[in-house]
Order: structure tokens, then sequence, then C-alpha cells
């Protein structure tokens, strides 16, 4: 989870309901997951993206003119996609900065069958090596270079 | 802080600068060791909290990381990125702790292949410090490898695991050679370390403290063996008399005060890249450019070694984010010169366990194959924990034009010089990246694999640094002596892998300790005539 408070940002109420809008587009719930646009995430996320401001509020300021709330889901995502390119920066960092923390939320690990929220101290059982696999090599002489006498 | 002089002064607290107090301490001589970095808090480690795959405080590149105590290092133009760690510990903070050693060939490569040149010492010479050292960090493996010369392994091999396991069958299929990965880590209980957990990010550091780090290993004895080591003091140079002997060191503390330490003899263990830094930085009238340098060859004949990688995608879940992410297993089938290749010597190949979640995610949205919306979940699973890589470690060859030099423009924290890197990868590595990139893709298709990613060898990272202070016989093609003496400066050694002839195919950590290690031992036995 980021330092910083998602409170400390300066995103406009209109600027966070897009950011929430776009959330929910690139990761929706699914699969037993939640959204990324769940409020505990999202609060992650906008806290996260609170130090690229001055990056992304350009980019946000022409995404809204989109109007992508009057689309269905699915033609949300076209749209989105035909912006891609000319915005990479923007969609650089924003889904760099979504996957770091909906990745790192601990609902999403444990639905994932990975330890929540760190690996340590729970660890993992690694079930014990069946050696038979290694008999075809036990079987091989020596072939590492043996060097003779003034090599 | 007391500046009183010492009988030995060794910076760097890292692999080799461990290794070599540690076997000095028996010495009863005043020692005291310099390191610019800080210990490091295991609780810290990434594993242990939230965020572990991301946090940039622990990224290997320290241009990422960034920290003060870390110093700029240029290699924009380099296809390979110099890793690395500063702190106790050093580079074993963050290594994988992959342990293979140097095999006999390739301290020959000259007499055998004519290639490189021959080190001025051998396998069996170092046979006994490998030992020595495998006894220190704790070596976990199988003994019986025809692959390699016998040895004394202390714990059981690192499970497989599935990913391993559908590997090792690809090599079966193959016919070719496979063994566990010898790995500086406690799969038992050892020396007062608890077992590995299989937490997965060994190269962030190891939050239960089974991975065979310096700072757990060696460091505890040397300083209950009476070793001083002074951490946030970064060394700007080396000082000289006028008769061309090391006489200290001036250092910048953690609140950027300067100090004068005297020493009767410096020890450099600041890994390839520091070492031929801080030489390089050490301009006295007697040694205009950089002490230890009358050869021209501080800093020059870099090695990165030449890296293939290659991902195979698998249709199942294979458990490839749980246990050490760089030890499982290796293949020497193709490490020793074959007349039928189109290069000279060879490599290892390695397996390289699968990334965690956010790791996935961020490599499938770089790939385009994470889609945003309704599939981006089928396609997260058709990603997550069915990967896995080969690496395959190339011995790189000694070419002068492949450099570290001191950056004209850029500073560390202190002010000093920083380092720019000058590497290109040789016309022989890149016939060995090509082919070992083609097995590895055929091992995989043996293993079952579903997709292989194309060869990657550019943008690759190394902490493999070695050659910029080699060693020889030879004053005049040789920056180091037999036994790791400068060849000019009669009480200035360097024991870390700076001093490499050659780069062998494999991982260099385990070798270089040796190589400390018999450093230490013939300045113990010349104690009287260390000089000379
Ligand atoms: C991510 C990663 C993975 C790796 N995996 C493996 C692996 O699986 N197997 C393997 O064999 N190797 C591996 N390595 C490489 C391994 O870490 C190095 O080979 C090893 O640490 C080098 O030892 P060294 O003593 O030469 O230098 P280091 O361990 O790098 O220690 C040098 C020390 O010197 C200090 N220093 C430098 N300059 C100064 C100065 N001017 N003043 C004071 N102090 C200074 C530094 O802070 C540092 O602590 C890996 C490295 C990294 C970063």
């Amino acid at each position: 989870m980021s330092d910083i408070l998602a409170s400390d940002s300066t995103y406009t109420e209109d600027e966070r309901a897009l950011l929430t809008r776009l959330c929910d587009l690139m990761i929706p719930a699914g699969e037993g997951r939640p959204s990324a646009a769940d409020p505990e995430l999202f609060n992650d996320i906008l806290s996260r993206l609170s130090t690229h401001e001055a990056l992304l509020k350009p980019a946000l300021a022409i995404l809204a003119t989109l109007a992508l709330e009057k689309l269905a889901a699915s033609e949300q995502v076209t749209l989105i996609n035909q912006h891609r390119e000319a915005y990479a920066t923007f969609f650089q960092v924003f889904e760099s900065q979504v996957i770091q923390a909906y990745y790192a939320n601990s609902a999403v690990l444990t639905s994932l069958g990975v330890n929540a929220p760190s690996p340590y101290p729970g660890g993992y059982d690694v079930e014990e090596t069946d050696w038979s696999l290694l008999d075809p090599v036990r079987g091989r002489e020596p072939f590492y270079r043996i060097l003779g006498s003034g090599e | 802080m007391s500046n009183e002089p010492v009988d030995v002064l060794i910076i760097g607290a890292g692999a080799s600068g461990a290794a070599v107090a540690w076997s000095l301490a028996d010495t009863r001589m005043r020692i005291l060791c310099l390191e610019q970095g800080d210990w490091v808090n295991s609780a810290n480690y990434p594993s242990a909290g939230p965020g572990y795959e991301t946090r940039q405080d622990f990224a290997i590149r320290p241009n990422d990381r960034q920290l003060d105590v870390d110093y700029p290092i240029d290699d924009g133009e380099s296809p390979v990125k110099v890793v690395n760690f500063n702190g106790v510990g050093g580079g074993t903070i963050l290594y994988m702790a992959h342990f293979p050693r140097f095999h006999p060939s390739d301290f020959r490569t000259r007499t055998l292949d004519g290639v490189g040149e021959d080190w001025p010492i051998d396998y069996a010479t170092l046979e006994p410090y490998f030992a020595e050292n495998d006894r220190m960090m704790g070596v976990a493996g199988l003994a019986g490898d025809p692959g390699c010369p016998p040895k004394e392994i202390q714990l059981p091999p690192v499970p497989l695991g599935k990913l391993g396991e559908r590997i090792a069958g690809g090599f079966n299929e193959l016919g070719w050679h496979w063994w566990p990965s010898e790995s500086a880590i406690a799969t038992e209980p050892y020396n007062g370390r608890d077992r590995c957990l299989n937490l997965g990010p060994c190269s962030s550091g190891c939050a239960q403290g089974a991975k065979a780090s310096t700072d757990i290993t060696y460091w505890p004895y040397a300083i209950r063996a009476g070793v001083e080591l002074r951490t946030r003091c970064r060394v700007r140079e080396i000082t000289v008399d006028k008769k061309g002997m090391a006489t200290g060191v001036i250092y910048y503390d953690e609140n950027g005060i300067e100090h004068e330490q005297k020493a009767a003899v410096v020890i450099v263990a600041c890994n390839g890249v520091g070492t031929p830094r801080l030489l390089l930085n050490s301009v006295s009238t007697a040694f205009p450019d950089g002490i230890a340098n009358g050869s021209g060859l501080v800093g020059k004949n870099l090695m990165l070694h030449a890296m293939a990688v290659v991902q195979g995608q698998f249709d199942a879940r294979i458990d490839g984010f749980m246990g050490p992410i760089g030890c499982a297993l290796w293949s020497k089938e193709f490490y020793e010169t074959d007349p039928l290749r189109k290069f000279k010597r060879g490599y290892t190949m390695e397996v390289v366990r699968g990334s965690g979640p956010s790791g996935t995610a961020l490599n499938g949205m770089m790939m385009g194959v994470l889609p945003w919306g309704s599939e981006h979940h089928a396609a997260f699973d058709q990603l997550f924990d069915k990967a896995g890589s080969i690496c395959a470690v190339g011995e790189d060859l000694a070419e002068e034009h492949n450099t570290v030099t001191l950056d004209p423009e850029v500073v560390d924290s202190n002010g000093i010089p920083a380092v720019k890197i000058s590497y290109t990868l040789g016309e022989n590595s890149q016939k060995m990246i090509e082919h070992a990139g083609e097995r590895a893709k055929e091992v995989f298709n043996a293993a079952g694999a579903i997709a292989t990613s194309p060869t990657i060898s550019s943008g690759v990272s190394s902490g493999h640094s070695m050659g910029t202070a080699r060693m020889g016989t030879d004053p005049t093609r040789s920056v180091v002596n037999e036994w790791g003496r400068s060849h000019e400066v009669k009480n200035l050694f360097v024991v870390d892998s700076s001093v490499f002839v050659t780069s062998a195919g494999v991982n260099p950590t385990s070798t270089l300790q040796a190589v400390s290690l018999y450093i230490a031992d013939s300045m113990k036995k010349r104690l009287a005539t260390l000089f000379d």
C-alpha cells in the first residue's frame, strides 16, 4: 500500500470519477476478484497516482471529453484502446500504478493462492522432489574437462 | 569515531570483503573494514511486507534505487545492465544464491582453446578454499554431478517444484545433462540460520535469513573475532607516500565529514565496478593514471557474462512463484568447448522460477497480452504461475575495449566521480547466445511448453562484474600478482572478481570468495615478507 494518503491528492471530483471509471474498465470485477474501482483499492490507486498529477491531469482533461459514460462498457474499452498510442505516457503510468496496487491487494492475492500481504512469514510448501528423475543423468560418466599435466 | 592507524584496512563489506576479513581475523592484527552502505534489517526486506514485488528501495539496479549510499552507474549504452547492492553483505543481499564453482578448464582457456588468457593459479590451488567457503556459506545440492568436479555438499538440494520437474523432464527427453543447482541456501537449519521457506523473491533479500548473505554468514564471526566494521563510510581515494606505498584512505562518513584513515595494508573489495572506480579515483603524483595502473589495465577487460534468456509458457499452474527464484537446476551440457560449434568455451543453463502476480501482470501489459475489460482476468490466469525461464550464463571473453571508466560529469552524493560502462558483446558471445537460446527453446518444447519467448540478450541485468584489475605474473599484462598484490604498490591488494582473468560460464560468487580466502591465506603465509 502506498505511503501517501489518497486525501493528499488534488484530483477534482470529476477527475476522480473518471479515474474510477478507468479503473473499473481496466480491471472489472470477475473470477471472484474485485474491481480495481473497489473503494479500498481505488484509495490505494489514487494515492499512488497523486505523485504523478502533473503528468496525468492534462491527459485526463482530454479523456473527459470522450464522454465514456454514454457508452456500453465494451465500447468504452474500444474507445480507450484507440487513444492509447496518443496518450502513451498517461496509460503507462496509470496501468503500472493500477497493477501495482491491484496485485498487491490482500483479497486479490488470496484469490490467486498467494500469501497475503507477503510471502513471509507463512512461506510455501514445495513438494519434495522425486530424485529418481535424475536416473538417466546419474549413469553418465564425468564429462567436465579433466586437465592433464601441463594443462 | 577513532581514526587510529590500523594494520589492515578493507574497503567493501560484500562477498569478498567479508571472507577476507574473517580469514585474516585469526592473525590478531588490527583490522578495520569501511563500507559505504548500512547494515540491512531483514524485517525490512520486501518479502516481509505488502507490495513486495515492486518496492524500489531494494531494486536490483542502483539507478532505480537511487539511495544516497549508491553511486550512479551510466550503463545506458551497454546491452547488459549492472546490478549491485551497497551495504553490509554487498551483492549477496540481493543475489539469487546460485552457487556454482568455476570449472578447472576456466583457468586454462588460452592453453586449451586458444582464447582469453590462463590464470596464474588453477582449480586445484583454489579447491581447499572453495570447500572452506562452502562450509561458511552452507551449500545445498546433491553430490555426484558428472558435469563438475566432486565436492562435499552441506545441505539437501532445493526442491525443484513442478516447474523444475517439468523442465528436468525436458532435459531427460533430449538426453541432456541436468542436475539440482548448488545453492547457498539453508534447506535445513545451518549455523544459526533457519531453513528456507520457499518465499520466492530471493533477489530482494531473504526475510527468513535462509539465504547465505555475508552479513549473516561471515560478518558475525569476523566481528566476534575482533574485526571492526564501520558503515556509512565511503572511501574517496587510497593515499600514498613518496615511496609509492599506500598509507591509507580518505573517506566520508555519514554526515559527509572527511576523514583520513591510516593503514599498513589496504585491501580493496568493492567489486568489478567499484574497485576500478576507486583505483582510478586514487590519483597522485606517483600514480597520475590511478593507483596500481602502470599496465593501463585498471577498468579494462570488463566481463559481464553473455546472457541468453528464454521464457517458456505452460498450460497448467506450476508453483513457479514458490521457492528460491534462481535456484532449481542447472545444465552443463554445453559448458566445455566443442569444435563443432561456432564459438569457443560455453555456458550453463539455469532455470529461473516465475514471477509473482504483479510481475506477471506488469510484464503482460508490457507485452500487450493483458487486455483491459472483461477479458482481463482470463488473460491473467493464462499467464500467472504458468511460466518459467531458462537463463544461459555464457563465458564472456576479455576484451580491452569493454571498460569501466570515470564519468567526467556525474558524481555520487559525496561528490566522487561516478562510473561509465562501455561494453559490447563480442562475436563469440553473440554466437554463444544464439546457440543457447535455441537450445533453451528445445528444452521447453521437450518439456511440453505451449509457447516460448524469443531469446532475450539485450537489456538483461548482470551482477557479475569481472576482469577490471586482473591477476597475472606479467606486470605489463595484469594489475595484481598471482596472490592479489598490486604489482606496483606492495601493500595494496585486490580480492574481488576484478582480479578474474576469465569469466567462465557460471555465476562468480563462489569462486570470488574462494579467491579472496586464497589471497588472505597467501598473505598470512608471507606476513614477514609481505612487502618484499
Ligand atoms: C540481483 C543480483 C543477483 C545475483 N545473483 C547471483 C547468483 O545467483 N550467484 C552468484 O554467484 N552471484 C550473483 N550475483 C552477484 C554477486 O552478488 C556478486 O558476485 C558478489 O556480491 C560480488 O562480491 P564482491 O565482494 O566483489 O562485491 P560486492 O558484494 O558488490 O561488495 C562490494 C561492497 O563494496 C562497497 N563499496 C564499493 N565502493 C566503496 C567505497 N568507495 N567505499 C566504501 N565501500 C564501497 C559496496 O557498498 C559493497 O557493499 C547477483 C547479484 C545481484 C545484484
